[in-house]
């Protein structure tokens, strides 16, 4: 068997984009958490992702792609509104973690020759959303100057924006607006 | 071991057949098929292109931030976070092609209005400022939104379109800014003018 043979098209581009959005969302939301907040919302968010990882096998592109848009505007509203209420964001982070974990979704059975990738994909997005969050903890914790939190909520709002756009592209196109 | 220093039309001799062999292998070199970039290209830049080279839109983008400033915290931050979410829905009504009569008309519309606001440095309260510019982002957004269906790449002309937009928007605080300094308000204000008279070109089509 070749090598390169089951890397293409392993996940799909728009689940890739999504992730990418969901990540950078969860990341910013989570850091708006005090700091006695945060463990608790990173352990729920791993264990979630877990099961999302198992979930993964039962997914279908069209449904994963509409379900991380979903949770990137929920990010989006959170980070916008600037809400740092904890129940709340537990409840999002779980879900956005079992998101992520499904948008792992395996093509044509590959899921057993993909532990590498999947590694690496999750190492990159777990990163990608520590960054988010170190800057949003930064700015809203760290700073008693404005900017850096109009900054964080602005982002937000690009992210709510980008994900209701695509979701309703996304929706129209499957015939469901 | 005596080291003789190197002989200057030897080394000038390499440096240009290694120029020589540089422009030749531009010269013969084909375009890489690895990554086209058809997407993003298709996708990102014509999201990103489309609010940027409509100047209908760049005013009106800029008017908000110019209005934020005037009008200080918190609207300087409030109206830029409203604007992009209530163009998102304008945008997704856009996607699924429900109908809002005088599209174009609204886009000049929030040109001349913003413009005169920021023009007689009208201080209105933030909800009354959120309505008026929650009003025009409908318009805006719905422009954007029946153009997405044509992308190559959905999510890449969105990422593009709102990333240009609120660039714009940073670009009106950025100029509102100067209203602290001497004779920087004037200059605003008269921007202001200038912003209400090309909404008026846009409404009669001149510009």
């Amino acid at each position: 068997m070749e090598i390169y043979a089951w890397i293409p098209g392993f996940i799909p581009e728009l689940v890739k984009a999504g992730q990418l959005l969901l990540a950078v969302g969860a990341g910013l939301a989570l850091g708006n958490l005090a700091k006695e907040a945060l463990p608790k919302a990173i352990i729920l968010g791993g264990a979630f992702l877990l099961v999302g990882l198992l979930g993964a096998l039962f997914m279908s592109s069209d449904f994963i792609i509409i379900a991380l848009l979903l949770l990137t505007f929920l990010t989006g509203c959170l980070v916008a509104a600037a809400i740092g209420r904890p129940s709340v964001i537990y409840i999002v982070g779980a879900l956005s973690g079992a998101g992520l974990g499904a948008s792992f979704l395996p093509q044509a059975g590959q899921f057993p020759f993909n532990i590498v990738l999947i590694t690496a994909n999750l190492f990159g997005i777990i990163l990608l959303m520590g960054g988010a969050g170190m800057l949003s903890y930064w700015a809203f914790h760290r700073q008693s100057a404005l900017w850096p939190k109009i900054g964080v909520r602005i982002l937000g709002s690009w992210l709510l924006a980008i994900s209701a756009l695509t979701l309703a592209f996304e929706l129209a196109g499957a015939g469901a607006l | 071991m005596i080291r003789t220093a190197p002989d200057p039309a030897k080394k000038n001799m390499r440096y240009w057949a290694a120029f020589l062999l540089t422009s030749l292998a531009f010269l013969v070199s084909v375009p890489a098929l690895a990554h086209t970039g058809e997407g993003l290209v298709g996708g990102f830049m014509s999201g990103f292109l489309h609010p940027v080279l409509g100047w209908d839109h760049v005013v009106a983008m800029v008017a908000v931030g110019l209005w934020g400033a005037f009008l200080r915290a918190p609207a300087i931050y409030i109206l830029p976070i409203v604007f992009p979410v209530i163009m998102a829905f304008g945008g997704a009504a856009g996607v699924v092609g429900a109908p809002l009569p005088f599209v174009e008309e609204g886009i000049a519309l929030s040109s001349i209005v913003l413009g005169l606001l920021i023009a007689f440095a009208v201080r209105a309260p933030l909800w009354v400022a959120t309505i008026i510019v929650g009003f025009f982002a409908v318009f805006h957004g719905h422009a954007h939104g029946t153009e997405l269906p044509q992308a190559s790449n959905a999510m890449s002309f969105a990422i593009g379109f709102v990333l240009a937009t609120g660039l714009l928007h940073l670009l009106g605080i950025a100029l509102g800014v100067l209203i602290g300094r001497p004779g920087g308000k004037v200059a605003i204000q008269i921007a202001g003018g200038l912003i209400a008279l090309g909404g008026l070109g846009f409404l009669f089509g001149i510009i």
